[in-house]
């Protein structure tokens, strides 16, 4: 626990609360940062017309140049034989979804490029379907990149589009060529689009070598998206005498969204699904689109949507969607209950791997025993409410790797004066189901 | 009027609205400059900044009453390029305003906030400093409410690893 830390992070917020503040002053530049702003909009508007028309221009070229590197004959043979492409080859070949789109043409050669002082942005080419935009970029530096990493990310249409989840690598040099850097921005869209507009715009914010470089380059993809295929698969199944509803598999190039909910009535929660993937006649294997834990979104309705690797360009005769591991723990054992006030665990799973090792009104830590070839990539906590039912902020949660047979985790709250004892829901658990899901997906 | 109605009306281009909306957040975001920027010029032009922008994007804020998270997101994000901009150029000491930075443990405290990247920084400014919620945190920056939990608790770890050196060196 922190106590001592935090404690200074408060005396220093409340130091700052002392400090007086010019609030006259501060209505003057408020007036004058919105006048700025509404003048510049005026300017673009009367601008506008004439970028339309560049735009154009550059749409055209694009076009051309596209249509002559197709006619190639290396370029439709493999990934690498892409010119610029063989860089890019370690970060999509653990992706059997990427590596079909390549083969099947299916990704755009951009080559748009921005230079700020010696650096330079390039756009080397993008993936777009309705369900997403992965952007394949590389950045040329004149001297080595000892530490590089994003500072913030948009991606603009007409306006600035939604997304649930915007993913990239954790930024690391290449260690033969250490002034370039190549990476692949994969971006969720929130809801499935269709562009009638093509131009976009990438805004990247990013720290190099301790200098801000903020990259902002406008490009034009040359061919709209291929439609998704959406099954409505209304099928229930059952394991361990749990129901599962697999309701719908939507099939896009870049990823395959399997939307799944569970029978309120069931007697057992389920938490994860550990391995959920799409498998045809020949036991070949799509993954999860991430490595190890599935993207899932909660929508209102208590639905999840999982996204697997895409089988988009693959024509298989039967294709099943199979989960081996699925973590579930009886209903009244999904959730811990924590007196901070007396140091006790109340309540926890009834196989009695949770202990309580030490609390306070502003965290606890607690070890979970787990076996030698167990693993448990998650942290456990969901949420956490009062006696109450007032639900109380997490201010931080960490977990540790396997030690000594156990896991180490330490949970900090925040004391609003909640009254204990507090009931924590579990976000995973390694405990699994008895049996497994397997059903066939229509192929077309 | 609420906040979240005067919002909502903002995002939809209503210009009185958006003025009501930097005037309700005012005191929050001049609070959350003066913890960068220390001085009175620096933090007043980057509330002019922060209006400018919040203007030009308001149309993408999509929760209405995460609009004050937005504002402060916004505002971190222009101090801390403008703190970058400095480092570049020489800093006289003297030109850092005492009032923010007058005894040692604060000091202290802001050498090790600067320590942190610039993503860590802003999550514990939201989080310690201006009390906003994990869940709101974690719509407002994109990523799930587990990975903003586990980074709060790597960046505290980090914290106590720099004091702890820091206690080393000092009695020596």
């Amino acid at each position: 626990m922190y106590e001592k830390e935090e404690q200074k992070l408060y005396d220093f917020k409340n130091h700052l609360k002392q400090v007086p503040l010019p609030m006259t002053q501060a209505d003057n530049a408020i007036m004058q940062g919105l006048e700025r702003a509404k003048r510049e909009k005026m300017q673009t508007r009367a601008k506008r017309k004439q970028t339309l028309w560049s735009m154009a221009a550059v749409a055209l070229l694009i076009l051309t140049l596209v249509t002559t590197i197709r006619v190639s004959p290396t370029f439709a043979s493999a990934v690498a034989s892409i010119p610029g492409m063989d860089k890019f080859v370690e970060l999509i070949q653990n992706d059997k979804g990427l590596t079909a789109i390549f083969k099947n043409d299916y990704y755009q050669p951009i080559g748009e490029t921005q230079t700020i002082g010696h650096t330079t942005l390039t756009i080397d080419g993008v993936i777009l379907d309705e369900s997403g935009m992965n952007i394949f970029y590389t950045i040329e530096s004149p001297i080595e990149i000892n530490n590089i990493s994003i500072e913030n990310l948009v991606l603009l249409n007409q306006h600035e589009l939604d997304s649930t989840s915007v993913s990239y690598s954790s930024p690391l040099p290449e260690e033969e060529s250490p002034k370039i850097y190549t990476d692949i921005i994969k971006y969720t869209f929130e809801e499935p689009k269709n562009f009638e507009d093509l131009s976009f715009t990438l805004e990247l914010k990013t720290t190099l070598n301790d200098n801000q470089f903020d990259f902002s380059v406008p490009f034009i993809i040359p061919e709209n998206t291929k439609p998704s295929i959406t099954y409505e698969m209304e099928k229930e199944v059952e394991v361990d005498g749990q129901k599962i509803f697999i309701e719908q598999v939507t099939i896009h190039p870049l990823r395959v969204g399997v939307k799944i909910s569970f029978d309120p009535t069931n007697t057992k929660k389920i938490l994860q699904f550990e391995d959920m993937r799409l498998e045809d006649e020949n036991g070949e294997i799509w993954s999860s689109a991430t490595n190890g834990i599935s993207s899932s979104n909660l929508t209102e309705d208590g639905e999840v949507i999982y996204y697997l690797q895409s089988n988009y360009f693959e024509k298989p005769k039967q294709l099943y969607l199979r989960i081996d591991k699925i973590q579930a723990v009886d209903q009244e054992d999904s959730y811990f209950i924590v007196d901070t006030d007396q140091h006790i665990l109340l309540h926890s799973p009834k196989d009695g791997r949770l202990a309580l090792t030490d609390s306070n009104r502003s965290g606890f830590k607690m070890t979970l025993k787990m076996d030698l070839a167990e693993e448990l990539p998650y942290g456990i906590d969901r949420q956490i409410t009062d006696a109450n039912g007032e639900l109380i902020d997490t201010r931080y949660s960490g977990i540790s790797d396997v030690y000594e047979g156990k896991k180490f985790m330490d949970i900090g709250i925040e004391d609003n004066g909640y009254i204990n004892p507090l009931k924590v829901d579990l976000f995973a658990y390694p405990n699994y189901l008895k049996g497994t899901v397997k059903i066939e997906i229509p192929t077309k | 009027m609420d906040e979240t109605t005067i919002a909502q009306k903002a995002i939809k281009g209503d210009e009185e609205a958006f003025i009501d909306l930097l005037h309700i957040h005012k005191e929050s975001l001049l609070r959350t400059a003066f913890a960068f920027l220390k001085n009175e010029h620096d933090v007043l032009e980057a509330l002019q900044e922060t209006t400018y922008r919040a203007f030009k994007k308001i149309h993408t804020l999509k929760e209405p009453s995460y609009a004050k998270t937005w504002l402060i997101r916004i505002m971190i994000n222009y101090c801390q390029d403008q703190l970058k901009k400095d480092k570049r150029l020489v800093r006289s000491g003297n030109e850092i305003d005492s009032s923010v930075s007058d005894n040692l443990t604060q000091i202290e405290l802001q050498e090790a906030l600067s320590a942190l990247s610039p993503n860590d920084q802003k999550l514990i400014h939201m989080k310690y400093f201006q009390d906003i919620k994990i869940k709101e945190i974690a719509a407002i920056e994109k990523i799930p409410e587990g990975t903003v939990k586990s980074r709060l608790h790597k960046t505290l770890r980090m914290l106590r690893k720099y004091f702890e050196d820091k206690g080393e060196i000092d009695h020596v």
